[in-house]
């Protein structure tokens, strides 16, 4: 059994069919790249693995677990947190600095851990106290192994794009969640800010970080990827090995995405 | 200066009331008209309609004429008249018209303040939400933790205008005989035959208010450390 099973995923928008029967798995350490033309359904499926969409019809499994369709009782528990997911437009809090974005959901596990225990008063400050200290040295970590140790006390105006984007990776990084997923990272960056964001997830796949990657870098995803998948009209047109999928595409979709994005290149 | 000390004594007990009714509603309708702004944006329909109407007929119709309202609802509604009310509450009379504007002033101010609310809150983009929800909070964290504090930030300056309103609509309550600051000039004036009490009153309320508008922009200043 593989580590993610997603199984026949449908989602409809009204009329409109986005997601039209995903399936796909994927082993842990992997690194999966979804290409394709916008309006394909690649946002559409990140976003229905991190629950922000819910699926009309599928299964998902992580790690033997069922965690969608969610166990009866249990939908209103809020997410889960098997994904991480870094958005487009980064999405941090503007009040935060860079180190608050990446504490606040730690925190705010700490405090629900430790109000489930039956500590109370003093002992229970202390214990709260302990864990925001034992947060932020976690996130001080995460925030230099994005390369930001110099920028941890600067809010999210006085970042550039790339390095909001890498405090957004911080901070996704922060529950440790099993899967972390992109969702075009760098399409809302300048071009000369890509790189340093490329170059921080090209790190975590060395680190052996399980991680789905909606991109329209085709450079990149070819380096990066233990499998391609390309999306067209909602389904997986086709999947399989970078080297496979760009030199000897059997469908004829993929040929000519392809035959299109080299022109442009 | 004829009399100057003793309408300057008159001046401020007045501005005791119009202080003690500005606190009272801004106490009472910020966190209201919250609930409002919840109320108004709810998915439940007949709670949405029901506040949507509630807010037109407060902000359609004139504050005065909702004070009267509600200080004549208990007799000619409940038949309770006002004195048996007032022991009832254990209240002067003077007291009780107090509360009945002090009842007018909130729900009306609070309808202003949630349709604020509700401005603040729809700018704040859907991304902030989502974010919130990937990280594990739950809908009452990414308010409380995200959304809140941005919502403040905006709303501020809208929210400073309508305060500073609030400071002298609270004239409106020499309606039923409360001796505001405006009712005390008033009767001073007409009890010492002299127009000053008028030029002191204005003084009070505009040194009110701008210490108002002070406080209200150090607090602008101290909540924009970051650009949205």
């Amino acid at each position: 059994m593989a580590f993610l099973e997603v199984k026949n995923i449908v989602k409809n928008f009204g009329e409109t069919k986005v997601l039209r029967g995903v399936s796909f798995e994927m082993e842990q350490g992997e690194v999966f790249s979804v290409l394709g033309s916008s309006g394909n359904g690649k946002t559409t499926l990140l976003r229905c693995l991190n629950f922000l969409e819910t699926a009309d019809e599928g299964e998902i499994t992580v790690g033997g677990k069922r965690i969608f369709p969610p166990e009866k009782g249990k939908a209103k528990e809020g997410n889960p947190c098997t994904f991480g997911m870094v958005f487009q437009n980064f999405n941090l809090f503007p009040q935060y600095n860079a180190l608050q974005n990446v504490t606040l959901a730690m925190n705010i596990k700490s405090q629900n851990e430790i109000k489930a225990t039956p500590c109370k008063g003093a002992e229970r400050r202390r214990r709260l106290k302990e864990a925001y200290a034992q947060n932020e040295e976690t996130a001080k970590e995460l925030l230099a192994r994005v390369g930001l140790e110099n920028k941890m006390k600067n809010y999210p105006c006085e970042l550039s794009g790339g390095q909001q984007q890498r405090v957004a990776i911080a901070r996704a990084l922060a529950l440790s969640p099993d899967i972390l997923c992109f969702d075009e990272p760098t399409s809302a960056l300048d071009p000369e800010l890509t790189g340093e964001v490329l170059k921080v997830i090209k790190q975590l796949r060395d680190e052996g970080r399980t991680m789905i990657i909606v991109t329209h870098e085709i450079e990149f995803a070819k380096n990066v990827s233990d499998k391609i998948i390309f999306m067209a009209d909602g389904v997986i047109e086709e999947m399989g090995a970078p080297e496979d999928i760009f030199e000897h595409a059997k469908s004829e979709k993929t040929q000519n995405f392809f035959a299109k994005t080299e022109v442009e290149q | 200066m004829e009399h100057f000390q003793e309408i300057l004594m008159e001046l401020c007990e007045g501005f005791g009331n119009t202080v003690l009714l500005f606190a009272v509603t801004l106490l009472c309708a910020l966190p209201l008209g919250l609930l409002f702004a919840f109320g108004s944006m709810s998915k439940f329909k007949p709670l949405q309609w029901f506040m949507k109407v509630l807010i037109w007929v407060i902000r359609g119709t004139p504050l005065m004429l909702q004070i009267l309202l509600v200080s004549f609802l208990p007799q000619y509604v409940f038949q309770v008249p006002t004195k048996q009310l007032a022991s009832a509450l254990n209240l002067s009379i003077n007291a009780t018209m107090f509360f009945f504007v002090a009842v007018a002033f909130v729900i009306n101010y609070a309808c202003y303040f949630s349709e604020i609310y509700r401005a603040g809150i729809e700018t704040i983009p859907v991304g902030q939400y989502e974010a919130g929800k990937v990280l594990g909070l739950t809908k009452n964290q990414v308010f409380t933790k995200i959304v809140f504090m941005q919502v403040v930030r905006r709303i501020l300056p809208p929210m400073s205008n309508e305060i500073i309103t609030l400071v002298k609509d609270t004239s409106l309550a020499q309606i039923l005989g409360v001796i505001d600051l405006l009712n005390a000039a008033k009767h001073a004036v007409n009890e010492y035959v002299i127009l000053t009490p008028f030029l002191y009153a204005a003084i009070f309320y505009l040194i009110f208010n701008g210490l108002l508008t002070l406080l209200l922009g150090w607090v602008e200043k101290k909540l924009s450390y970051y650009k949205v």
